[in-house]
């Protein structure tokens, strides 16, 4: 069972490597590919050059705007489907025509091809130039049980621009599995978008095939909308991916030790690139530990590792040749490793030691709404001195979590933000309103029909009787009130140990169970049933749906398939991670990227 | 002729993986003409190390549909209709959706073209949504388009983001000023002239154009910053850059991409001690850009102490009011303060004044013991009449060093009446 799990999720891999490659012996001859630079990193998850030199692949340059000098007469471009891109790639071909070349030109588009870019291709005169081959790849498994789409652009165009023309993308990836793993009988989609990708998977299976077999290897799928749970994205994690990720920022299951980690001692500020992966055993031990408990941990082994040198000195001959021949190069690896992590280690305490403590107190705060006056302070300080990501994060925490700041709260922020980052920055706390992260849902402004100046004085007139309510004594917030319903904030007494976590929401220092983690879990112990989870998304204002099919019974699920439109946080993959240790379930954990609180807001900005 | 190229195609697509023995299937409502096909291709194809064939299947769909080999599935459902009646508005949204070739021009009651719109918004995928928005644009009077979409948020959505995406400005202004979205409509102008713009004296030109037009309304709570957005502009590139010469009016024109408190820096460091009133003091800027107070004195603490001046940061905290005692009045935590100083390498004499301005005793134990500054952990105890914990304080401290005989002498003093 589990193994035919794991084939199966490598087949996903094979699948993909077989789509370009079909692409690419269509294109006959020698060709140079000219990549987006940003589809670099998972495409080396997907293939790896040699591959693509036994296709015929020949140069391989970055899609850039000083051009390139290509040799081959066959110019493939592979780009994600996106206006701006292509606009560029046209205006390349263009200035190559014009120039007299007869060159042949091929534009490979992931992860699927676009009304919008088909006119693009029209008005600019290069269609029928122009060959167009798309590549939806599969998802892309990065480590054990999770799985990214690698589409790092989706969470603005859905949450922020409303732009859904990647969705069937998602639902087309979201069919391929469950025709490899069996149709999923019970399936738990929560807010708008999860819906809509439910549909389309429907339609998919009409048009397509469904898999003919009679069980799956999954019993329940959950579809979730980023917007559900915010706070696991905005909230700083204490596990040592999750910071890595804060730090350094991992790409595409590899992560890039620049000079703060790496180059210290000599002072050159090369990159070095290293691969995260389970195999690797150190990190394998502490991808999901406490931060605090890491540098002890990669202390005893530097130790172990110096004994075993140690040993290797009074070793007789033939012992000596066996262990060359097989411990050694294990030993060399693994110290290798163990240098990394312990210089990651160290950039992270230079990075965030000096704030972690009271920043994690403030969160805590924040969270629970205790001390608004202090919270508020904190926040304001940190708009004074620290950058402009971590301030804008602990803005939408504070938002978040009192349903909306008022309006003259949210002022007083966005003067300071602005005149610390440039006033050009309005557009981003537009966004942030569109988002429902700044002020009151009702004076915002995602009702288009509402004329302007009704929607202006009602919203006035809500931020006053909002600012008369909040000094009442106790007033539970929508955010406070559903994590207590959902049990978020965990009972923090004597035994709970960071160090030997017994509950997921120790990603968070304790102070925050993710929601879907939580749903998870409660599906598992059974305190829930579909139903229930169903009716608790119009709590949080989200549209949901259960979707059952004749074989699912009533058993507790054992093997979830956990997907989120919008993109999965570190802290959220370790939280599910425990979850599969404690409760012995299978999870499988995907997104449409890995996001982490300064992406996120980067992608607001 | 087309089968022996795809099935040389899929011999070169061997990737070396080993087989496992084919098994024979039928896709559902795709079988018919394909099918002598589909055997014919199946037998070279490669099959991947999984257990069953389903990665394989999966993947010849893909194929298949890559190569417009589902037209008999559509064709079957269309055949029965008469050429000018348009099919099922379903049928078509499907046939967007799954990448096979469709077309609109059928769709010509306005009844048809609003099922179509619908069919198309709830299935929810936004390429078959603009693909419609832009038929209904192309076919109908632009009333009417407007009317469609005013009730339908989600195309209104996906067809602003792809004229904003190409640039239609006015297209894009036009359509959301009819909805009555003028709050959006107002920020895409302001985008469009603060980003879109790279040249100062232009950009302040569409700024003020934009202002006039969307936030000259006294209600607009954005209006005060974009007026203050215009000073600052203003200031940059009108005065700075006229009334000082040479390097400093290029740093000005530097400074017109960036946001008020790089102005502000830059005028604590060149300009400080010009008098309060003049346009580059950095405080007649911080007055008439409204910057907090908080933010003013980390600016200038930040700058003066990279100059180190401390005597600057001292009459920025610290102001003497007229009975000559000190009043702090400080907007940042001190703490704040005395790392920022120390960041900077203040000497310790100066770190211990500040240190001894943080209120909480522990906190400021803590912070003091951190930097090494002793003198300020030893007057902790002195004030807390604490003398064992200073003779254990002293005890760690380096023999013969100036902290240690501070903390000698204090031990000495007779007039500390010592609590134990």
């Amino acid at each position: 069972m589990q193994s035919s799990l794991e084939s199966r999720l490598d087949a996903l891999h094979q699948i993909s490597q077989r789509k370009l490659a079909d692409i690419l012996t269509r294109i006959p001859g020698r060709k140079d590919l000219i990549i987006d630079p940003v589809l670099m990193k998972p495409l080396e998850c997907i293939t790896g050059v040699s591959f693509l030199r036994s296709l015929g692949v020949d140069k391989i340059f970055k899609l850039e705007k000083s051009g390139f000098s290509c040799v081959n007469p066959q110019w493939v471009y592979l780009i994600y489907s996106d206006l701006i891109t292509a606009k560029r790639v046209c205006d390349q071909i263009n200035a190559n025509i014009h120039q007299d070349h007869k060159n042949s030109y091929h534009i490979i588009f992931v992860p699927s091809d676009q009304v919008a870019i088909q006119q693009l291709l029209e008005e600019e005169g290069v269609h029928g130039i122009v060959t167009v081959h798309t590549f939806p790849w599969e998802l892309i498994r990065l480590d054990g049980g999770v799985m990214s789409h690698e589409l790092p652009g989706l969470f603005r165009m859905l949450f922020v621009d409303g732009d859904r023309s990647m969705l069937p993308a998602v639902a087309r990836s979201l069919w391929s599995l469950q025709f490899l793993f069996g149709r999923i009988p019970l399936i738990l989609s929560q807010g708008r978008f999860s819906l809509q990708i439910q549909k389309m998977v429907d339609i998919l299976f009409d048009e397509l095939g469904s898999p003919d077999k009679p069980d799956s290897e999954i019993s329940c799928m959950l579809i979730v909308d980023r917007d559900v749970d915010y706070a696991s994205v905005l909230l700083t994690p204490v596990t040592y991916s999750g910071l890595l990720d804060e730090v350094f920022g991992i790409s595409s299951g590899t992560v890039e030790l620049d000079s703060r980690a790496a180059g210290t001692q000599d002072g050159t500020a090369k990159k070095v690139s290293y691969q995260l992966s389970s195999n690797d055993a150190i990190y394998n031990e502490i991808k999901n530990r406490h931060f605090s408990d890491v540098f002890t941990f990669l202390s005893s082994k530097a130790k172990e590792i110096h004994s075993e040198y140690d040993r290797s000195r009074n070793m007789a001959l033939h012992e000596m040749k066996h262990y060359v021949a097989t411990e050694l190069q294990k030993l060399t690896a693994m110290k290798r490793s163990l240098a990394y992590h312990i210089g990651a280690c160290e950039a992270i305490i230079g990075e965030m030691g000096h704030r972690f403590e009271s920043l994690h107190q403030t969160e805590q705060n924040i969270l629970e709404g205790r001390n608004k006056r202090d919270n508020f302070n904190y926040a304001e300080e940190c708009f004074a001195t620290s950058g402009k990501l971590s301030s804008l994060r602990l803005l939408c925490l504070l938002a978040l979590t009192q349903d909306g700041l008022s309006l003259d709260e949210a002022m007083v922020l966005k003067t300071q933000f602005l005149h610390c980052c440039g006033y050009e920055h309005l557009v981003t706390f537009h966004n942030l309103e569109k988002l429902g992260l700044l002020t009151r849902q009702s004076a915002g402004t995602n009702a288009g029909s509402i004329p302007y100046g009704a929607n202006d004085t009602a919203g006035k007139l809500a931020g006053r009787v909002a600012q008369v309510v909040s000094q009442l004594p106790k007033r539970v917030s929508a955010f406070q009130a559903f994590a207590q319903r959902l049990k978020l904030f965990p009972e923090v007494s004597e035994e709970y140990d960071l160090k030997h976590p017994k509950d997921p929401g120790y990603v968070f220092g304790g102070s925050y169970v993710p929601v879907v983690c939580q749903l998870v879990n409660l599906l598992i112990k059974k305190e829930l049933s579909p139903e229930e989870v169903l009716k608790l998304g119009s709590s949080i204002g989200t549209s949901s749906s259960v979707q059952k099919t004749a074989e699912w019974d009533s058993s507790a699920p054992h093997s979830f398939l956990v997907y989120f439109v919008g993109g999965v946080t570190y802290a959220e993959i370790a939280a599910f991670q425990l979850l599969e240790k404690l409760t012995g379930a299978r999870i499988l954990v995907a997104g449409t990227s890995i996001i982490n609180g300064n992406r996120f807001i980067q992608s607001i900005v | 002729m087309l089968v022996k190229q795809k099935r040389s195609a899929l011999r070169m697509m061997n990737l070396g993986v080993s087989c496992v023995e084919y098994q024979k299937v039928e896709l559902q409502g795709c079988r018919r003409e394909s099918e002598k096909e589909w055997e014919s291709i199946a037998p070279t194809s490669v099959q991947t190390r999984c257990l069953d064939h389903y990665p394989e299947r999966l993947y010849q769909i893909h194929l298949r549909q890559q190569q417009d080999l589902y037209k008999p599935l559509f064709q079957k459902r269309v055949c029965f209709a008469n050429r000018w009646v348009p099919p099922p508005v379903n049928d078509t949204v499907a046939k967007i959706l799954l990448g096979y070739p469709y077309s609109l021009e059928l769709y010509r009651s306005l009844k048809s073209k609003t099922e179509l719109l619908d069919a198309a918004i709830a299935v929810g995928d936004g390429n078959a949504i603009l693909a419609v928005v832009l038929f209904l644009v192309r076919t109908l009077k632009k009333n009417l388009v407007y009317q469609l979409l005013r009730t339908r948020p989600e195309a209104v959505a996906q067809y602003c983001q792809y004229l904003a995406i190409r640039l239609r400005v006015h297209e894009l202004t036009d359509l959301l000023e009819m909805l009555g979205d003028n709050r959006e409509a107002s920020m895409k102008q302001f985008q469009l002239a603060v980003c879109g713009t790279m040249n100062p004296q232009r950009r302040l030109q569409k700024l003020q154009a934009c202002f006039k037009n969307h936030f000259s309304l006294t209600d607009n709570k954005d209006r005060l910053l974009i007026e203050n957005y215009i000073k600052l502009l203003d200031i940059l590139i009108l005065e700075w850059q006229l009334s000082m010469a040479g390097a400093d009016a290029e740093i000005a024109k530097a400074l017109v991409g960036q946001p008020v408190l790089s102005s502000l820096a830059y005028t604590c460091q060149h300009h400080w001690s010009e008098p309060k009133g003049s346009i580059s003091a950095p405080l007649t800027l911080s007055q008439q850009q409204g910057v907090s107070d908080r933010q003013f004195q980390w600016t200038v603490l930040t700058v003066r102490a990279s100059l180190h001046s401390w005597d600057d940061i001292e009459g920025l905290f610290i102001t003497k009011s007229w009975l000559g005692g000190k009043k702090l009045k400080a907007a940042v935590s001190m703490e704040q303060v005395v790392m920022q100083l120390h960041a900077h390498g203040a000497p310790v004499d100066v770190l211990v004044k500040y240190l001894e301005l943080i209120d909480n005793v522990d906190k400021r134990v803590g912070l003091a013991q951190k930097l090494q500054c002793h003198k300020a952990v030893v007057n902790v105890f002195v004030a807390k009449r604490d003398r064992q914990a200073l003779i254990s304080y002293k005890a760690n401290l380096h023999p013969q060093s100036e902290d240690y005989f501070y903390a000698e002498n204090s031990l000495r003093v007779s007039t500390t009446k010592w609590k134990n």
